[in-house]
């Protein structure tokens, strides 16, 4: 059976196989093209990170880690965050964020969506598409003094606020 | 001792060109609508956060029981020896495949994420029947593209696994609708599942529709082709139906009298029996009048015997019947409020304690209607590529019994 | 600014006083230790931020109905500015999230009212966590019910289980998430007792947003105001007869 259904193939490749050839050169043609916009394009500079470190060696370490794991180092401060409640600063998603995407301005909030994005920047570049950012925040939250006017502004609350900034809990 | 049988391909041409058109048109359009919904979320849909499940939960649950009722030809004629189903196990089998395929597609694609069918299909929960049903979907798959191959290979141990394959097909068929049925019988919160009953329920009307499907099917096929199909084959399907659609009643009048005879299920019997609005309607005159007592009586109907018509219709009035059993017990059940506090009116800015109404969207719509398209595209491409077709179905040569 | 924090210390001195009164009314068993006005040493400590909870600990919470006034009002507008739930742009009424909800009883004889604010119940046999087919809604070890959003594929089958409706989905895209709560397009969420404040150690918002009403702490420790004002007086489960062994009772329901 699959030695008829493979010489009915081959039969229908044969009579077909102008058509064949003239498509297969079409997508080659259009696929060059694709190469072609790649080598033109350069990669954005990377946006600087908010804090420092305190030696070049340091930084330089983390710089070199990072780029190779950080997905892997993400995911499993993720799951360890997630199902074991372990939330230490190293590793966490919002710690990167943190200080790694500007804080939000009046007149610039930058998003996943930007390519100036610290994350974006290369995710864009390499076409890696990432999904962190459908439910994480890609951004430090606003400024204390701004945070309450975006859900509150209506809700005459008089309630003890404790303070909820981004700083991580540090041991 | 009969014919013979030979199966072949079915011809090209015009038809199969028309077809393929059809079919694959309505693959498109459900596919389209996948990504609307995908990129815009599901806020595009008829769902909401009262109702959960919606259209394209019936399109798919609708096919994947009918899925596992499609196979029961095959089984008949392997499990339970009938020579005269013998001859149709296979097209039974890809029919079964095609429509498991349209069902999962729209049930997955239907999902709020599915990008992540690959965590689906890795991470597992041992204690959710929804795991089980995906290792049960998976399976029902490969065991039978098994079972097909021992119908048609002609090798020695594809022959001697002929039997094995088919007992294997049977049970998986039969744990694959229980698990589908106890999706709802296994849900404690709501007033109109949690109740053992879903499983036979629905491994019932698994039958109904398989039956009905692979009726229209095949007769379609058999007049598209130009083939002989005798009155024995279509009588023995005629009368399956029948049963199946007889049981079916009988299961759904259990249920509603043992929901009746409890106080607390009262409200919700109520709501589906007499308050429900348009679940009301579809159960009497969809399930009951036109989906049980219409197709009962054309194929009882003495009259009426070997006319293909009244069977044609009585199949799809039994696939009607079917939808609308799913219909309202999907959505009807969870239109129906929760329970928070027995004995108490309750209200509050969570829509508790009102029924909750349901508009599907186009969307929804057409993506069930793509599930369905993929489903017959499947079978309309194997049908041309496979011998699955008898040459043959006449009484002379399929029926055992025939005296000429 | 200097403004703002002063009032904000006398909103805390308020609300201190008011736990103590409720702390003194509930049981008169409640030891508050003062060490300075207005100071009060927490019953809930922090964990080490690197500590993996365990199930030592099961965390709960008592509501006490009749001391709500407002219902729960000023609860239900705390956990949205923790959590930023119910600003969604796209969605429908019935589409929105809500993650805690006001809910008005009327028995259907007596017509007596109630009104009491229904969230996430964390069940100890949570109906949710067992239908997940992927395992994304479980119960942590310290008896909090959450969603992993990760591994979540949207397929809403827990909603369908939950007999507390204290789910939802999210039907659009969402942008500016609070950062110590991810919410997402195409997945399930429901209260999370403010397990980031837990863990570092505080009350979730809503108990906060209303101390004099609401307790939370240790059900596994027999000595915590909680199991104390529980073992003396009880408490009301919805929904008791499915045994689910909730992790929030009610007073007055």
């Amino acid at each position: 059976m699959i030695a008829h259904l493979l010489s009915a193939f081959f039969i229908v490749g044969n009579s077909m196989f102008s058509k064949f050839l003239s498509v297969a050169s079409l997508m080659a043609i259009l696929v060059s093209l694709l190469g072609v916009s790649g080598c033109d394009s350069k990669p954005l500079e990377i946006a600087k990170a908010v804090k420092s470190f305190d030696t070049d060696q340091q930084r330089d370490a983390h710089v070199a880690d990072m780029r190779k794991n950080h997905m892997d180092r993400l995911m499993h401060k993720r799951d360890q965050t997630m199902h074991e409640g372990v939330r230490t600063p190293k590793y966490s998603l919002k710690a990167c964020i943190d200080c790694h995407v500007p804080a939000p301005t009046e007149s610039k909030v930058v998003r996943h969506t930007d390519p100036e994005h610290f994350c974006a920047t290369c995710h864009a570049y390499v076409s890696v598409k990432i999904d962190c950012f459908q439910c994480h925040a890609d951004h430090p939250d606003k400024p204390a003094t701004a945070a309450a006017s975006n859900i509150l502004l209506n809700n005459n609350l008089k309630i003890a606020t404790e303070n909820t900034s981004t700083e991580a809990v540090a041991k | 001792m009969n014919k013979r049988i030979t199966f072949s391909e079915a011809g090209s041409g015009k038809g199969f060109l028309t077809l393929l058109a059809i079919t694959g048109g309505m693959a498109a359009v459900g596919f389209l609508s996948f990504l609307f919904m995908e990129h815009s979320g599901h806020h595009v849909t008829g769902m909401n956060n009262q109702i959960v499940w919606g259209l394209p939960h019936v399109f798919a649950i609708f096919m994947i029981v009918a899925a596992s009722g499609a196979a029961n030809i095959g089984s008949v004629g392997t499990v339970f020896g009938k020579k005269i189903y013998q001859p149709l196990g296979r097209l039974s089998v890809i029919t079964a495949i095609s429509l498991l395929l349209g069902g999962l597609m729209v049930l997955v694609l239907d999902l709020g994420h599915p990008d992540r069918l690959i965590v689906a299909m890795t991470t597992f929960n041992f204690k959710s029947i929804f795991t089980w049903n995906i290792l049960l979907y998976n399976g029902f798959l490969a065991i039978m593209g098994f079972y097909l191959w021992t119908m048609m290979d002609r090798s020695k141990l594809a022959k001697s696994l002929y039997k094995p394959a088919g007992y294997l097909a049977f049970l998986w068929r039969v744990i694959l609708t229980a698990g589908t049925g106890s999706i709802l019988g296994f849900l404690v919160a709501r007033q109109y599942y949690d109740a053992a009953i879903m499983a036979p329920l629905f491994i019932t009307l698994s039958y109904v529709l398989g039956t009905a499907i692979y009726s229209l099917v095949l007769m379609a096929a058999y007049k598209w082709t130009g083939r002989d199909l005798g009155d024995a084959v279509l009588n023995r399907l005629r009368y399956t139906l029948a049963i199946f659609i007889a049981a079916v009643l009988f299961f759904e009048v259990i249920r509603h009298l043992t929901n009746l005879y409890a106080t607390e299920h009262h409200g919700i019997e109520a709501f589906i029996l007499r308050d429900g609005g348009i679940v009301t309607a579809i159960f009497w005159l969809g399930q009951i009048l036109l989906g049980t007592l219409v197709p009962l009586f054309l194929i009882w109907c003495k009259k009426l015997r070997n006319n293909r018509k009244a069977l044609g219709a009585a199949a799809i009035l039994a696939i009607l019947g079917g939808a609308s059993l799913i219909y309202v017990v999907l959505i009807g059940g969870q239109s129906y409020p929760l329970v928070l506090f027995p004995n108490a009116e309750v209200t509050s800015t969570f829509f508790d304690g009102i029924v909750n109404s349901y508009s599907p969207s186009i969307y929804e719509f057409m993506l069930g209607i793509g599930g369905v398209g993929v489903a017959l595209l499947v079978i309309v491409l194997a049908v041309k590529v496979l011998r699955l077709l008898p040459d043959s179905l006449a009484d002379s040569v399929a029926d055992p019994h025939h005296k000429s | 600014m200097s403004n703002k924090m002063n009032q904000n210390d006398g909103v805390n001195g308020n609300i201190n006083s008011y736990r103590r009164k409720f702390m003194a009314g509930v049981a008169g068993l409640a030891t508050v230790v003062t060490v300075a006005p207005g100071v009060v040493l927490r019953q809930v400590q922090a964990k080490d931020p690197a500590e993996a909870v365990t199930d030592k600990k099961r965390w709960g919470m008592l509501i006490d109905t009749n001391k709500l006034t407002d219902g729960g009002d000023a609860c239900i507008a705390a956990c949205k500015k923790e959590h930023g739930w119910g600003d969604e742009k796209l969605s429908s009424n019935e589409q929105d999230a809500q993650w805690i909800r006001k809910v008005k009883v009327t028995e259907k004889l007596t017509k007596n009212e109630t009104v009491l604010p229904v969230m996430c119940q964390h069940c100890d046999t949570a109906p949710c966590a067992d239908v997940c087919p992927t395992g994304a809604s479980f119960k942590r070890a310290d008896g909090i019910v959450l969603v992993d959003k990760h591994i979540c594929i949207g397929c809403r089958y827990c909603m369908m289980a939950c007999p507390y409706k204290a789910r939802s989905f999210i039907h659009e895209t969402l942008i500016d998430q609070r950062p110590d709560t991810p919410r997402g397009k195409g997945t399930v969420e429901s209260c999370n007792m403010c397990v980031n404040r837990v863990d570092a150690g505080k009350n979730p918002a809503c108990v906060d947003a209303a101390p004099q009403a609401m307790l939370f702490g240790d059900l596994n420790d027999p000595e915590s105001d909680i199991s104390k004002a529980l073992k003396e007086y009880g408490g009301t489960q919805i929904r008791a007869d499915l045994g689910l062994n909730t992790g929030v009772r009610y007073w007055g329901i």
